[in-house]
């Protein structure tokens, strides 16, 4: 069972460029929705590559990790397109659609 | 004389807001603010990357590309910044206000000092130091600089004004530029020199090869060249270890390439010229030793378990699919059939001239803006899936609107010229008037007695065969010319534009293909007659993997390379013994050779014939079923 913790991410990318996104607790469940539509945590609505439900952040045993819903174009660790769920590290960047953002480099304090 | 350009942060402001409307944001980004500067001619930030040899145009492409375009929505009206832009656009103003002239240092700076933006990160990719660019934006002191007097090119004077500029851009430290030797031009526009420069005190630097092409093909291949290559190339060979050059206002740009080795008065040749000085033995000897031996061990070497389609392969080698007239002043609200890259219209002769057609989601391969065409195919990363799929698209007014390499285009709509099926006949039908080319099989039978297939009508079913093959890192481009012979033997490489993982017997069917158009053919004449003897050779080294024993005549002789070559590809089989994996790859490369329309017309006579053989031994290995190494499918992604 993943643990449910604060997360913070930064958008590296497009007209959200700079913008910190603070969550305290997923909506629902235990990880964090990244995607286009209403109900998810953190929402893009400017980049119509990102899917509806487009990729989730969960955080396990002290690790934060990524993983794709399944989505149209993909999500991205660095510039390699991942198939599984992958890791990721405080500080470093991941790619939804055309949108980069970074996982904030204290998310797995608290 | 002051260089120093007094152009306002507000005036940036506005050329950051052109370039995000082009790039279709609509917003201003630092990645928007930061080309801005890199255009301002005779600007400080002109002058510091030309001091750090970096190019301005350069970091605008990578900036462009990893920011991405947006699309054709509107989310808001105006121009918005993002925070980001905010943040610094502030701290610039906060700059200002203490003082810090121009305002083009202060932005700068600001954008530096923020550190995470797109572009900050594009230069550090590019492998600029953040601090001590910082320290030479702040201590700028906007000096003119000496004018570098252009150095003299010594030779080479059947190079173009765009080609010499390229190379005084390149040596503009040096007092002179000696052309020692031009290679052989290859097939596509690029030309490739040996050049020697020569300080002002007489001392000369070891020769040089340069390469020059379209920007877009240099910029792509120094990024291939860093994935793909840089790592594991063998201690004594081609190296790239500067930035490309790219002159502003020229459609070319040069590369360099390095060689550890290289000193004194012995200089490289290609494979082309060696084989032209050599006997065939001493090719077939370098073959082996210099060029397999050499990076196998990181090439070919490294070969993992791959099955697939011919075309995922194969594909692009091939004339484009359609060749597709766009017509801005059609009205005409037809809808004509979807075509989305990878599926098998590509394949089958379901469309025709005058049909309407809507492209969806293809990606730029290349714009060529003086005659309006745009290469279109099915993706951007290198493999050559990605290529296949391939559109030519005519009638674009580039001048209007620019695409860049790797871009995707929504949709674009309009109606077939050709399909590969007319320029393929077109092609043939150059080879000889008089051939058949609706008949099935051609008027040749191979050593058991059978008519070889018309490729023509054949081609279609190879690319559509399954073939169970490995994956390694490949050239992707290897014929005769890419093929350097330096001073010790050693063989040295050049041209990394399309390096990539691919199948690994490629490589080696191109190389094959390219001795047989430009070795072999120099010991016969022109006549069906002549090139059907060669043929025959190579039907019996299809069948007993040798040449026949009593065979001394110099056609015979000069087919070792190609005996060498086969018992390379013999090691790096997927399977012992199915050759079909290797007669299916040079069919295609054979089929692609024959629109090369700069050979003579002995060589693209003789490739027509090879791919005839090579589809011939294909059917001939599926009839008799070995062990089913291949299978015949339609194949559609997904």
């Amino acid at each position: 069972m993943a643990e449910v913790i604060p997360i913070e991410l930064t958008v590296m990318s497009g007209p959200d460029d700079g913008s910190v996104l603070d969550r305290v607790a997923p909506k629902q469940g235990d990880a964090y929705i990244i995607g286009r539509r209403e109900d998810c945590d953190v929402i893009l609505p400017y980049d119509s590559q990102v899917s509806r439900q487009h990729a989730r952040l969960t955080f396990k045993e002290g690790q934060w990790s990524v993983q794709d819903m399944g989505s149209r174009n993909g999500t991205y660790v660095g510039k390699q397109k991942i198939d599984s769920i992958t890791p990721l590290e405080p500080g470093q960047m991941f790619r939804v659609g055309r949108t980069w953002l970074r996982l904030s480099p204290d998310s797995d304090k608290d | 004389m002051e260089s120093v350009t007094s152009i306002s942060l507000r005036d940036i402001e506005g050329i950051a807001r052109v370039e995000s409307a082009k790039m279709q944001h609509f917003y201003v980004g630092v990645e928007h603010l930061f080309i801005a500067l890199t255009k301002l001619e005779g600007g400080l930030t002109a002058d510091i990357f030309e001091q750090i040899g970096q190019s301005g145009r350069y970091l605008r492409y990578a900036t462009r590309e990893l920011a991405g375009r947006g699309d054709d929505r509107r989310y808001w009206p105006g121009y918005r910044n993002t925070p980001r832009a905010t943040t610094v656009l502030n701290r610039a103003q906060i700059l200002i206000n203490s003082e810090v002239r121009p305002d083009e240092r202060a932005l700068l700076l600001a954008i530096l000092d923020e550190g995470a933006s797109i572009p900050v990160r594009v230069l550090r990719e590019s492998g600029v130091a953040i601090d001590t660019l910082r320290e030479m934006v702040r201590d700028w002191s906007g000096k003119v600089r000496t004018q570098t007097p252009v150095p003299p090119i010594n030779g080479g004077e059947s190079l173009s004004d765009d080609e010499r500029l390229v190379l005084q851009q390149m040596f503009q430290r040096y007092d002179e530029i000696k052309i020692e030797h031009i290679f052989h031009g290859g097939y596509s526009g690029t030309t490739v020199v040996l050049v020697r420069p020569v300080h002002a005190d007489g001392r000369s630097d070891a020769p040089v090869v340069v390469k020059m092409a379209d920007r877009q093909s240099i910029l792509w291949e120094k990024k291939r060249y860093d994935s793909y290559v840089k790592d594991t190339l063998p201690p004594t060979t081609a190296r790239m270890e500067s930035e490309p050059t790219l002159p502003e206002k020229s459609p070319l740009g040069g590369i360099k390439y390095t060689f550890v080795r290289l000193r004194g008065e012995d200089l490289p040749v290609n494979l082309r010229e060696y084989a032209e000085n050599h006997d065939s033995e001493s090719v077939a000897l370098f073959l082996r030793e210099a060029l397999y031996n050499g990076f196998r061990e990181a090439w070919w070497g490294q070969a993992q378990p791959y099955r697939f389609a011919a075309w995922q392969e194969y594909e692009f080698l091939l004339p484009p699919a359609l060749i597709v007239q766009i017509d801005p002043g059609d009205t005409q609200s037809v809808v004509g059939r979807v075509l989305r890259p990878l599926e098998d219209w590509s394949r089958t002769s379901a469309l025709h001239p005058g049909d309407m057609v809507e492209l969806e989601n293809f990606t730029v391969q290349k714009a060529k803006r003086t005659s309006g065409t745009l290469q279109v195919a099915a993706g951007a990363a290198p493999e050559s899936i990605n290529r296949s799929s391939q559109i030519e698209i005519r009638g674009m007014d580039l001048r209007e609107k620019s695409y860049f390499r790797g871009e995707l285009i929504r949709k674009i709509s309009g109606r077939v010229l050709y399909t590969r099926d007319d320029l393929l006949q077109e092609q043939v039908q150059a080879l000889d008037p008089n051939f058949n080319i609706l008949d099935d099989h051609l008027p040749y039978t191979n050593l058991t007695g059978e008519k070889l297939p018309n490729p023509l009508r054949r081609y279609a079913y190879i690319l559509d065969l399954r073939i169970s093959g490995t994956l390694s890192t490949i050239h992707g481009d290897l014929y005769m010319d890419n093929v350097l012979i330096g001073p010790g033997g050693d063989a040295w490489l050049i041209d990394f534009e399309w390096t990539r993982d691919g199948h690994t017997l490629y490589d080696w069917a191109m190389l094959e293909m390219s001795l047989l158009i430009d070795h072999v053919r120099l010991s016969i004449g022109q006549s069906w007659e002549e090139i059907w003897s060669a043929i025959k050779l190579l039907d019996h080294l299809n069948r007993t993997n040798a040449l026949p024993e009593l065979d001394r005549s110099p056609l015979a002789h000069a087919f070792s390379p190609i005996v060498e070559i086969r018992g390379i590809v013999s090691e790096l089989l997927a399977t012992d013994n199915h050759w079909i994996e290797y007669q299916v790859a040079l069919a295609l490369c054979a089929l692609r050779v024959i629109g090369w329309s700069n050979r003579p017309l002995v060589a693209r006579r003789l490739s027509f014939l090879a791919s005839a053989l090579a589809m011939d031994a294909a059917r001939m290995r599926n009839r008799t079923g070995s062990r089913g190494d291949i299978t015949e499918v339609t194949t559609d992604l997904n």
